[in-house]
Protein backbone atom coordinates (compact mmCIF):
# COMPACT_ATOMS: atom_id res chain seq x y z
CA UNK A 1 0.00 0.00 0.00
CA UNK A 2 1.64 3.34 -0.80
CA UNK A 3 1.80 6.27 1.57
CA UNK A 4 -0.60 8.35 -0.30
CA UNK A 5 -2.89 5.89 -0.21
CA UNK A 6 -2.28 5.24 3.41
CA UNK A 7 -2.40 8.73 4.42
CA UNK A 8 -5.77 9.02 2.30
CA UNK A 9 -7.09 6.38 4.67
CA UNK A 10 -6.24 8.01 7.43
CA UNK A 11 -8.16 11.26 6.43
CA UNK A 12 -11.54 9.68 5.16
CA UNK A 13 -11.70 6.82 7.78
CA UNK A 14 -12.26 7.10 11.47
CA UNK A 15 -9.26 6.03 13.55
CA UNK A 16 -8.32 4.68 17.09
CA UNK A 17 -5.39 4.00 18.88
CA UNK A 18 -5.09 0.18 19.62
CA UNK A 19 -2.67 -1.08 21.95
CA UNK A 20 -0.59 -4.19 20.84
CA UNK A 21 1.85 -3.75 23.93
CA UNK A 22 4.53 -5.91 26.06
CA UNK A 23 6.46 -5.33 28.97
CA UNK A 24 8.92 -2.80 28.78
CA UNK A 25 11.33 -5.81 28.00
CA UNK A 26 14.25 -5.64 29.85
CA UNK A 27 14.37 -9.40 30.71
CA UNK A 28 16.81 -9.00 33.47
CA UNK A 29 15.13 -11.16 36.90
CA UNK A 30 17.30 -12.32 39.54
CA UNK A 31 16.57 -13.82 43.16
CA UNK A 32 19.30 -12.43 44.22
CA UNK A 33 17.28 -8.82 45.11
CA UNK A 34 14.79 -10.73 47.19
CA UNK A 35 17.87 -12.68 49.07
CA UNK A 36 19.66 -9.26 49.68
CA UNK A 37 16.94 -7.70 51.20
CA UNK A 38 16.02 -10.66 53.20
CA UNK A 39 19.38 -10.97 54.28
CA UNK A 40 19.10 -7.90 56.04
CA UNK A 41 15.62 -9.03 57.37
CA UNK A 42 17.41 -11.26 59.66
CA UNK A 43 20.54 -9.22 60.46
CA UNK A 44 18.47 -6.86 61.63
CA UNK A 45 16.24 -8.88 64.02
CA UNK A 46 19.56 -10.28 65.22
CA UNK A 47 20.66 -7.37 65.67
CA UNK A 48 17.70 -6.09 67.43
CA UNK A 49 18.18 -9.27 70.25
CA UNK A 50 21.48 -7.79 70.80
CA UNK A 51 20.35 -3.94 70.74
CA UNK A 52 20.12 -2.36 74.76
CA UNK A 53 19.46 1.31 73.34
CA UNK A 54 15.62 1.92 72.47
CA UNK A 55 16.06 3.67 69.67
CA UNK A 56 18.15 1.31 68.40
CA UNK A 57 15.66 -0.97 68.65
CA UNK A 58 12.96 1.03 67.08
CA UNK A 59 15.32 1.77 64.07
CA UNK A 60 15.63 -1.77 63.69
CA UNK A 61 11.79 -2.86 63.53
CA UNK A 62 11.34 0.30 61.19
CA UNK A 63 14.36 -0.89 58.72
CA UNK A 64 13.21 -4.32 59.10
CA UNK A 65 9.87 -3.65 58.00
CA UNK A 66 10.82 -1.90 55.20
CA UNK A 67 13.10 -4.24 53.73
CA UNK A 68 10.91 -7.32 53.86
CA UNK A 69 8.51 -5.10 51.63
CA UNK A 70 11.16 -5.05 49.30
CA UNK A 71 11.22 -8.93 49.56
CA UNK A 72 7.49 -9.17 48.85
CA UNK A 73 8.35 -6.59 46.16
CA UNK A 74 11.27 -8.52 44.48
CA UNK A 75 9.35 -11.36 44.94
CA UNK A 76 5.98 -10.39 43.38
CA UNK A 77 8.51 -9.01 40.48
CA UNK A 78 9.52 -12.76 39.31
CA UNK A 79 6.50 -14.38 40.32
CA UNK A 80 4.23 -11.77 37.59
CA UNK A 81 6.89 -10.70 35.30
CA UNK A 82 9.72 -13.46 35.12
CA UNK A 83 7.98 -16.73 35.45
CA UNK A 84 5.78 -17.99 32.84
CA UNK A 85 2.71 -20.92 32.73
CA UNK A 86 5.03 -23.00 30.75
CA UNK A 87 7.24 -22.55 33.99
CA UNK A 88 4.10 -23.84 36.06
CA UNK A 89 3.41 -26.83 34.00
CA UNK A 90 7.55 -27.98 34.88
CA UNK A 91 7.46 -26.89 38.51
CA UNK A 92 3.35 -27.15 39.85
CA UNK A 93 4.69 -26.40 42.93
CA UNK A 94 5.29 -22.59 41.91
CA UNK A 95 2.33 -20.76 42.88
CA UNK A 96 2.24 -22.55 46.20
CA UNK A 97 5.66 -21.46 46.67
CA UNK A 98 5.50 -17.90 45.82
CA UNK A 99 2.58 -18.00 47.97
CA UNK A 100 4.45 -18.92 50.96
CA UNK A 101 7.39 -16.81 50.42
CA UNK A 102 5.33 -13.57 50.16
CA UNK A 103 2.80 -14.69 52.85
CA UNK A 104 6.27 -15.15 54.37
CA UNK A 105 7.84 -12.49 54.30
CA UNK A 106 4.84 -10.26 55.79
CA UNK A 107 5.19 -12.57 58.72
CA UNK A 108 8.96 -11.73 59.39
CA UNK A 109 7.33 -8.18 59.58
CA UNK A 110 5.83 -8.89 63.20
CA UNK A 111 8.47 -11.24 64.41
CA UNK A 112 12.47 -10.52 65.81
CA UNK A 113 13.10 -13.98 65.93
CA UNK A 114 16.04 -14.96 63.62
CA UNK A 115 14.89 -18.27 63.09
CA UNK A 116 11.88 -16.78 61.56
CA UNK A 117 14.43 -14.63 59.04
CA UNK A 118 16.30 -18.03 58.41
CA UNK A 119 12.96 -19.61 56.97
CA UNK A 120 12.40 -17.15 54.65
CA UNK A 121 16.42 -16.74 53.46
CA UNK A 122 14.99 -21.38 52.53
CA UNK A 123 11.67 -20.24 51.14
CA UNK A 124 13.77 -17.76 48.49
CA UNK A 125 16.55 -20.54 48.51
CA UNK A 126 14.01 -22.98 47.01
CA UNK A 127 12.73 -20.56 43.96
CA UNK A 128 16.47 -19.56 43.21
CA UNK A 129 16.87 -22.82 42.76
CA UNK A 130 13.61 -23.30 40.45
CA UNK A 131 14.64 -19.92 38.68
CA UNK A 132 18.26 -21.43 38.27
CA UNK A 133 16.44 -24.46 36.68
CA UNK A 134 14.40 -22.20 34.18
CA UNK A 135 17.40 -20.59 32.87
CA UNK A 136 19.65 -23.45 32.55
CA UNK A 137 17.15 -24.70 30.05
CA UNK A 138 16.67 -21.63 28.51
CA UNK A 139 20.70 -21.84 27.18
CA UNK B 1 2.79 -8.12 18.77
CA UNK B 2 6.83 -7.47 17.67
CA UNK B 3 7.74 -8.42 15.28
CA UNK B 4 4.73 -8.60 13.09
CA UNK B 5 3.75 -4.81 14.81
CA UNK B 6 5.99 -1.98 16.29
CA UNK B 7 4.80 1.29 18.18
CA UNK B 8 3.50 3.68 15.37
CA UNK B 9 2.33 0.94 13.01
CA UNK B 10 -0.91 2.06 11.48
CA UNK B 11 -3.52 -0.77 10.60
CA UNK B 12 -6.64 -1.32 9.33
CA UNK B 13 -9.75 -2.63 11.27
CA UNK B 14 -12.36 -4.50 9.00
CA UNK B 15 -15.56 -4.38 11.55
CA UNK B 16 -17.59 -6.41 9.68
CA UNK B 17 -14.72 -9.43 8.69
CA UNK B 18 -17.02 -11.43 11.38
CA UNK B 19 -20.38 -10.26 10.96
CA UNK B 20 -21.34 -13.60 8.83
CA UNK B 21 -18.22 -15.77 9.96
CA UNK B 22 -16.20 -16.48 12.53
CA UNK B 23 -12.50 -15.85 13.38
CA UNK B 24 -9.91 -17.88 12.59
CA UNK B 25 -6.84 -19.52 14.18
CA UNK B 26 -4.04 -17.52 13.34
CA UNK B 27 -6.09 -13.91 12.67
CA UNK B 28 -4.80 -10.86 14.06
CA UNK B 29 -7.78 -9.36 15.72
CA UNK B 30 -8.73 -5.65 17.53
CA UNK B 31 -9.95 -6.98 20.75
CA UNK B 32 -11.68 -4.85 24.19
CA UNK B 33 -9.70 -5.40 26.92
CA UNK B 34 -11.98 -7.58 29.37
CA UNK B 35 -10.60 -5.57 31.59
CA UNK B 36 -10.60 -1.98 31.16
CA UNK B 37 -12.08 -1.42 27.69
CA UNK B 38 -8.54 -0.74 25.80
CA UNK B 39 -8.36 -1.77 22.03
CA UNK B 40 -5.58 -4.21 22.14
CA UNK B 41 -4.44 -6.18 18.84
CA UNK B 42 -3.55 -9.97 19.35
CA UNK B 43 -3.72 -12.99 17.70
CA UNK B 44 -6.03 -15.97 18.04
CA UNK B 45 -4.69 -18.82 19.15
CA UNK B 46 -7.23 -21.11 19.98
CA UNK B 47 -10.82 -21.34 20.05
CA UNK B 48 -13.81 -23.88 21.28
CA UNK B 49 -17.31 -23.07 22.72
CA UNK B 50 -16.01 -21.11 25.65
CA UNK B 51 -14.42 -18.08 23.48
CA UNK B 52 -11.04 -17.25 21.59
CA UNK B 53 -7.59 -17.65 23.19
CA UNK B 54 -5.58 -14.98 21.99
CA UNK B 55 -1.09 -13.92 22.55
CA UNK B 56 0.28 -11.73 21.35
CA UNK B 57 3.38 -12.46 19.05
CA UNK B 58 6.03 -11.54 21.43
CA UNK B 59 4.64 -13.94 23.47
CA UNK B 60 7.53 -13.66 26.33
CA UNK B 61 6.69 -10.19 26.99
CA UNK B 62 2.92 -9.95 25.94
CA UNK B 63 0.15 -9.59 28.18
CA UNK B 64 -2.81 -11.54 26.78
CA UNK B 65 -5.45 -14.57 27.32
CA UNK B 66 -2.61 -16.40 29.88
CA UNK B 67 -3.32 -12.84 32.31
CA UNK B 68 -7.00 -12.24 30.80
CA UNK B 69 -8.22 -15.17 30.16
CA UNK B 70 -10.37 -16.48 26.97
CA UNK B 71 -12.56 -13.38 25.24
CA UNK B 72 -16.04 -13.96 23.92
CA UNK B 73 -16.97 -12.98 20.18
CA UNK B 74 -18.59 -9.90 21.62
CA UNK B 75 -14.99 -8.11 22.25
CA UNK B 76 -13.39 -8.60 18.72
CA UNK B 77 -13.49 -4.73 17.40
CA UNK B 78 -12.56 -6.60 13.94
CA UNK B 79 -9.76 -8.39 11.95
CA UNK B 80 -6.15 -6.46 11.56
CA UNK B 81 -5.44 -5.86 8.08
CA UNK B 82 -1.28 -5.98 8.41
CA UNK B 83 0.71 -4.41 5.44
CA UNK B 84 3.70 -6.32 4.75
CA UNK B 85 5.27 -2.81 3.80
CA UNK B 86 4.32 -1.13 7.09
CA UNK B 87 2.24 1.85 5.77
CA UNK B 88 3.97 5.00 6.73
CA UNK B 89 1.90 7.42 8.54
CA UNK B 90 1.84 11.37 7.10
CA UNK B 91 -0.58 12.98 8.21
Amino acid sequence: MSSYFASLLLKILPTQKAYAHCDLPCGVYDPAQARIEAESVMKIMQKYGEAHDEVQKMRAIIIKEQRAELVKHHLWVLWTDYFKPEHLEKFPNLHDLFWRATKFAGQTKKSVDPADGQKLLDLIAEITDVFNKTKKATK
Amino acid sequence: MSPTLSDGDIVLINRIAYWFGSPAIGDIVALKDPRDGKVLIKRILQKDRVGYFVQGDNKNYSTDSRVFGMIGKDKIVGKVIVNNDKMETKR
